[in-house]
């Protein structure tokens, strides 16, 4: 996933995850229930449906039972992983090609002058190429389905408890098992087809290191076939502590616009932080003092509480000292939210310069929140990078 | 803290809605541009409005040396039935849009909260949608359709990753600071 960090410019605010990972404001998310905020790799994702990036195809995980890993009516290329158009000879052959390098299917045979056919084509030259295997996989995929069709059944059966035990005694000496006995079964998990089987869902994308290369299309040559194209999944997020849902998807058949029904960001329930003035305070340049400006961009009042970090730890890592912390708390109502003027709270820290151009400092906000919950409170850590002057 | 950025009046047009206009770009057909308001083009902007209707919405930046130019498609018209004719789409930009300098943008659809890198080039009828990134240096081929919070790079252009949920939260912050920092000399 990509990070607005390598973006960002100097002087920056960063909150730190409990898991030592740094990320901006608004990439943190909360759990409520937890009261904590966490980064994406402290949440868990489940997948809610599969998409393709071209067509717009959505296939969502709860409605439909037959998921498929690539798109039916889409292609990529093989020599530069563009997406394919159709083509039309003027014999009125149709064909797959690439608008960017100049790949076509009709350098491989693979026209037709009706459309559906060349679907066909193309599967069927993938058959040829994989006859064996695909024999071997379809084999085992039919052997796999029959053992969960009649563990489902008996599973079904002993929820019915009126049902005679007789019959479950029955059906575990039954045929079922005798056919498909654990050796068997040991012998199916250890072959490789089976892993094609269970991996049903496709592999997301992994970020990929894109590197410019010099490119001459018409230099390109290539006799494969186009590749089909895989699709990409959206997930809903969940906390790993409790496993209560920290952004959910509406679903929507629409790839184009993807709405969230419940979204839980650090945004939402903690006060937005900017940095304002920087400047040094001697001549020796010895000490430095920062304006933080504090906006409260929720619909609750606030509390806020500071609490400076242990004279262990800053000298551990050799952070700068804050001083004149404001209050230790004070409330900040939001009345004027309609209004277009923010307000604001400021506090000017006089810090002295160490080694680093690095400011820590720990802080805890507890918010008041109608329903339905009374108060709720979060703790976290903030880091202040402002780079050299 | 975003850097003030300071320009001479003599150098851009302001209007009542807020468009703040460098004198060097060029403009052509501006009976067919709409613009909602508060948006900044900086120099040798080029913006084609007499080929078709531009429709362009709030908080747009558009650096220097960026060409807006509408697509087109081949298609039979009343006049010529018989034989193919360049036709133009119209173009169309929703809010909180950033182009970095010289990139060239032919698309038919940019979504909104969406960044465009620098020296990029987004070919005919491409369909960018919203809260996505494309990096820079790279090059969109005709007909490519970026799905809405992805980041796409490289040449040619490929899906590279997915952008967080709150992208839409951090472009508007940055696009309306940038527009309130950019403020004439006193």
């Amino acid at each position: 996933m990509f990070q607005f960090k390598k973006i960002a410019k100097l002087p920056l605010i960063l909150i730190q995850c409990e898991c030592g990972r740094e990320f901006l404001q608004e990439e943190m998310y909360c759990c409520l229930s937890c009261q904590n905020s966490m980064c994406r790799y402290c949440t868990s994702n489940e997948i809610f449906c599969y998409y393709c990036r071209n067509c717009g195809d959505v296939q969502i995980t709860s409605e439909t039972s037959n998921l498929t890993v690539n798109c039916s009516s889409c292609f990529e290329c093989p020599v530069c992983k563009n997406v394919l158009r159709r083509q039309i000879d003027t014999e009125k052959n149709y064909g797959f090609t690439c608008s960017y390098c100049f790949y076509t299917t009709r350098s491989i045979g693979v026209t037709d002058p009706n459309f559906q056919q060349v679907y066909t084509k193309i599967n069927n030259a993938y058959k040829q190429e994989y006859e064996a295997e695909y024999k071997d996989f379809q084999d085992q995929y039919n052997r796999i389905k029959s053992i969960e069709n009649n563990n489902f059944l008996i599973k079904k059966q002993q929820k019915n408890k009126h049902v005679l035990k007789s019959l479950t005694q029955s059906w575990t000496k039954s045929e079922a098992l005798i056919h498909y006995s654990n050796a068997d079964i040991d012998k199916m998990t250890k072959e490789k087809n089976l892993k094609v089987v269970l991996q049903r869902y496709n592999l997301d994308l992994n970020n990929k290191q894109v590197e410019l290369q010099d490119f001459n299309p018409s230099q390109q040559t290539s006799t494969q076939l186009p590749i089909p194209l895989g699709l990409l999944s959206r997930k809903n997020r969940k906390c790993r502590k409790c496993q209560k849902l920290i952004f959910t998807l509406q679903p929507e058949k629409n790839s184009k616009k993807f709405a969230y029904s419940v979204q839980n960001l650090h945004y939402d329930h903690a006060p937005y932080l900017q940095v304002g003035k920087v400047s040094y305070v001697n001549k020796e340049k010895t000490e430095l003092s920062v304006v933080i400006q504090m906006f409260n961009k929720t619909k609750n009042a606030m509390e806020y509480s500071f609490s400076p970090l242990d004279q262990q730890i800053l000298e551990q890592y050799k952070l700068l000292t804050v001083k004149n912390l404001p209050s230790p708390t004070f409330t900040f109502n939001n009345d004027n939210i309609e209004s277009d003027v923010q307000q604001y709270q400021k506090f000017e820290a006089i810090l002295i310069i160490k080694d680093a151009t690095k400011i820590q400092f720990a802080f805890s906000v507890s918010a008041k929140i109608k329903m339905p919950m009374d108060q709720q409170q979060l703790n976290y850590n903030v880091n202040v990078y402002i780079g050299t002057l | 803290m975003d850097a003030i950025i300071q320009y001479d009046k003599s150098e851009f047009h302001e209007t009542s809605s807020g468009i703040k206009i460098s004198k060097k770009s060029i403009i052509k057909g501006t009976e067919q541009i709409n613009v909602s308001g508060r948006c900044i083009f900086f120099n040798d902007v080029i913006l084609r409005g007499d080929l078709a209707k531009v429709s362009i919405g709030k908080y747009l930046v558009v650096h220097e040396k960026v060409t807006l130019k509408p697509s087109y498609t081949y298609g039979y018209t009343k006049e010529s039935p018989t034989k193919k004719v360049i036709k133009f789409l119209p173009l169309m930009i929703s809010d909180y849009v950033e182009i970095e300098s010289s990139s060239i943008i032919q698309a038919t659809k940019i979504g909104t909260c969406t960044s465009i890198g620098k020296n990029c080039y987004i070919s005919h009828r491409c369909i960018i949608g919203e809260n996505s990134i494309i990096l820079d240096d790279s090059i969109l081929p005709p007909d490519t359709v970026v799905p809405a919070n992805s980041v796409y790079g490289g040449r040619p252009a490929v899906y590279i990753a997915e952008t967080p949920e709150s992208t839409a939260i951090i472009q508007k912050q940055k696009l309306i600071n940038f527009y309130k920092n950019f403020v004439p000399k006193s």
